[in-house]
């Protein structure tokens, strides 16, 4: 038959980014179709031309007689059908690569700016930074543990992923109704044949009928338990998303398609497993990655600044959100200055995140126009989370300040890009749990929380990732 | 057990049981002794041989059938009326999915690495040394993954006995005839038609079969292992020591 080792190794990778049912799907693709296939089935077509004979001598007749009998080959009929089927996989196989690569690029530099985090904690050579030392190093070893070998199933990526289900399902329908119309349900020994130069209807013999009409039947029967295999994941799919929706309560539209989650594992992020069958699962309960890659970077930064804030001034008071002060209220939405926002809303998009990703790359400069307030005006009807404008008039401020802060750090983030913003170090803030007296945290718990009941820690993740509907009304910044 | 797969005719790396053996034998650190032995057993003395033997003695058997008539399509119709199936496809379809529950194990298996994996995060004991450990970590055939496991066997057992079924209603006795006489259309009347090489099919034939039956006592076997062992662990739990069974499932054990 050919190689189809080159088919199977994209394939082995295909599975590590698959949920269960897509596993089970290549299994049974590996299994019962190409080994039947190379094993058995080929076997059995071998003799399929040489063993077709005619009940005449005229030249000729013989051979268009089985050009007409088989049009293609069932064999070579199958070949394609699985490379057909398989070609939706790819696909989605490339955009997940792609995805976890952007994620293993934020994954790197959040890394490295953790680590001269660390640096300048050491350098600064404070009592107090003993405890904001400890953290940094904590958080250094787990950004190093938490290498994702998955792009975790959010956003695009599941967009692509149902489109990928989808586009294979219509696939398989079509080949299957294809092998119905050309062969029948099975092969009959006898093939009349009038076409020229035969001379008149002349019987044809079909070598093996009864043994094919055995694989056309078993391989009808794979391609429909394929099929089954294809609606179950995409009830599988949908079923989870609307355990998602309806678990967290209702939500308003602007918001709705933002696949909320329930207060993140301060480890979930982490989770990124390659383990073989478990991998799905993994991603159901994986809390926003994605999502909060955008938080992470913005929540960086706060750290970075109001870390150094607290270098810098007497920690704030635990009821920190003193409105009007530049430092730290603006530790808060100073996040969602950062990734570009799409019209109608003034936040962060949860999906999209890989994409957001590499724009954030290039937006430097484009920061001060993301804080101004006519973005947020224009933006059209923003979802209520969204609904303090001023937050926004608030970045303008905080970004002045910040950058100052920056700068006077000696670029804490490795290079003030335009606007002296420090480079879009994408990077994932892992705090650990109880920070209670953060005063970024604060901030990020005040004004971010998608869900009211929630560790003030986990919001510093998710706070910037969505314009939900939970944004407290008593929001004072 | 490193099965090096014999020359293939076809020097191409293909879909093959090779590839297959692979997929099939991650399942082995999991398994029982009983059921490694099975695994090697399905593998030498069936795929083995039928990849190596048996596949060159069914090789010639439609163009070696010849029937005593010049009638073209007589053959061919007589052939497929006499062979249905023929024997080298019936054993790659059964050994294919006699193989496959095994495969119900390794999802099992992975399954539940994957709930230790979560438990150890949840307890915040997770560093790349436990995660290495937790993948390495040889299950305990206990619990849900003990009926898993016994429900696979179930299927094997299941599945060897309805080919051999198929078997017996395809070739009656077993034995492989050497002549037929045939007379569907277009056979003008009752032909002759003789089979290639009829006595050494029947020697792999039955070589198959008492293969296959030693696999099937193999399985029940592993069943009444897995029974006994569970049945031990109860009385163990009642009571101390647990008696011979504990003892016996013990010294067998994995």
């Amino acid at each position: 038959m050919g190689d189809w080792s080159f088919l199977g190794g994209f394939l082995e990778e295909v599975h590590v980014h698959s949920t269960t049912v897509g596993k089970i799907w290549l299994t049974i693709l590996f299994i019962f179709r190409m080994l039947v296939l190379g094993v058995a089935a080929e076997d059995v077509w071998n003799d399929e031309q040489s063993a077709f004979v005619c009940n005449t001598e005229q030249p000729g007749c013989r051979s268009v007689c089985y050009d007409r009998a088989f049009p293609i080959s069932l064999i070579r009929y199958w070949v394609l059908q699985v490379i057909f089927v398989s070609a939706p996989s790819l696909v989605y196989m490339g955009h997940a690569l792609y995805r976890l690569r952007a994620l293993e690029k934020v994954r790197q530099r959040r890394k490295a700016l953790l680590r001269r985090q660390l640096e300048l904690l050491d350098a600064a050579a404070a009592s107090a930074a003993a405890a904001a030392r400890r953290r940094a190093e904590r958080q250094v070893k787990q950004v190093e543990q938490g290498r994702l070998n998955k792009a975790p199933l959010r956003g695009a990526l599941l967009r692509t992923y149902v489109a990928h289900v989808f586009t294979r399902s219509a696939v398989e329908v079509g080949f299957m109704a294809g092998q119905y119309l050309l062969y029948g349900a099975r092969l009959r020994p006898l093939y009349r044949c009038e076409r020229a130069p035969c001379p008149n209807a002349v019987d044809c013999y079909v070598s093996r009928p009864t043994e094919k009409s055995v694989f056309m039947a078993f391989m009808q029967a794979i391609a429909g338990v394929s099929l089954l295999l294809n609606l179950l994941e995409i009830l599988h799919l949908g079923y989870k998303k609307l355990r998602k929706v309806f678990s967290h309560g209702p939500r308003p539209p602007g918001g709705a398609d933002r696949l909320p989650d329930g207060p993140p594992h301060p480890d979930a992020r982490y989770r990124g497993s390659s383990l073989g069958w478990g991998g799905g699962r993994a991603r159901s309960v994986r809390k926003t990655p994605v999502a909060s890659a955008p938080s992470d970077y913005d929540l960086l930064l706060e750290g970075a600044r109001c870390g150094s804030t607290r270098l810098l001034h007497p920690p704030l008071p635990p009821g920190g959100a003193v409105p009007g002060d530049p430092e730290g209220p603006g530790c808060g939405p100073a996040a969602r200055e950062l990734s570009p926002s799409p019209p109608g809303s003034c936040c962060l998009p949860q999906e999209g995140g890989g994409e957001e990703e590499e724009d954030r790359d290039t937006s430097d400069a484009d920061l001060p126009a993301l804080c101004s307030p006519k973005r947020c005006r224009g933006a059209g009807p923003a979802p209520p989370g969204c609904a303090p404008r001023r937050q926004w008039n608030r970045c303008s401020t905080v970004m002045e300040s910040r950058s100052s802060d920056t700068d006077s750090y000696g670029d804490a983030g490795g290079g003030a890009g335009a606007g002296g913003v420090p480079p879009a170090v994408w990077t994932r803030a892992k705090r650990p749990s109880p920070r209670p007296s953060s005063p970024e945290s604060q901030e990020v718990s005040s004004e971010g929380t998608r869900h009211s009941p929630r560790p003030p820690s986990s919001n510093c993740k998710t706070s910037m990732g969505s314009c939900s509907s939970s944004r407290r009304p008593d929001l004072q910044i | 057990m490193p099965l090096t797969p014999p020359a293939e005719p076809d020097p191409e790396p293909k879909m093959n049981w090779a590839s297959f053996y692979a997929v099939v034998s991650g399942v082995n650190r999991h398994s029982t002794g009983i059921g490694r032995v099975w695994l090697s057993v399905l593998f030498t003395f069936r795929v083995l041989v039928l990849v190596v033997a048996a596949e060159s003695v069914w090789g010639d058997e439609r163009s070696g059938f010849t029937c005593n008539t010049q009638q073209p399509g007589c053959d061919s119709v007589c052939y497929d009326h006499f062979f249905p199936v023929s024997h080298i496809r019936l054993w790659a379809l059964q050994l294919i999915l006699v193989s496959t529950p095994a495969l119900l194990v390794a999802m099992h298996v992975a399954h539940r690495r994957h709930v230790d994996k979560k438990v150890h995060r949840l307890a915040g004991r997770l560093g790349p040394k436990e995660l290495e450990q937790i993948k390495s970590q040889k299950m305990k055939i206990v619990g849900a993954l003990w009926w898993t496991y016994v429900v696979s066997l179930f299927f094997r057992i299941v599945l060897e006995l309805i080919f051999m079924f198929l078997f017996y209603m395809i070739y009656p006795g077993y034995k492989m005839i050497r002549l037929v006489k045939c007379d569907s259309y277009p056979c003008p009347n009752t032909v002759d038609c003789f089979v290639s090489r009829p006595t050494e099919k029947t020697v792999f034939t039955v070589f198959m079969l008492a293969v296959s039956g030693v696999c099937i006592l193999l399985n029940v076997a592993e069943v009444l292992f897995l029974v006994g062992k569970a049945c031990g662990r109860q009385l163990g739990n009642t009571k101390d020591g647990g008696g011979l069974w504990g003892w016996l499932a013990h010294k067998i054990s994995y």
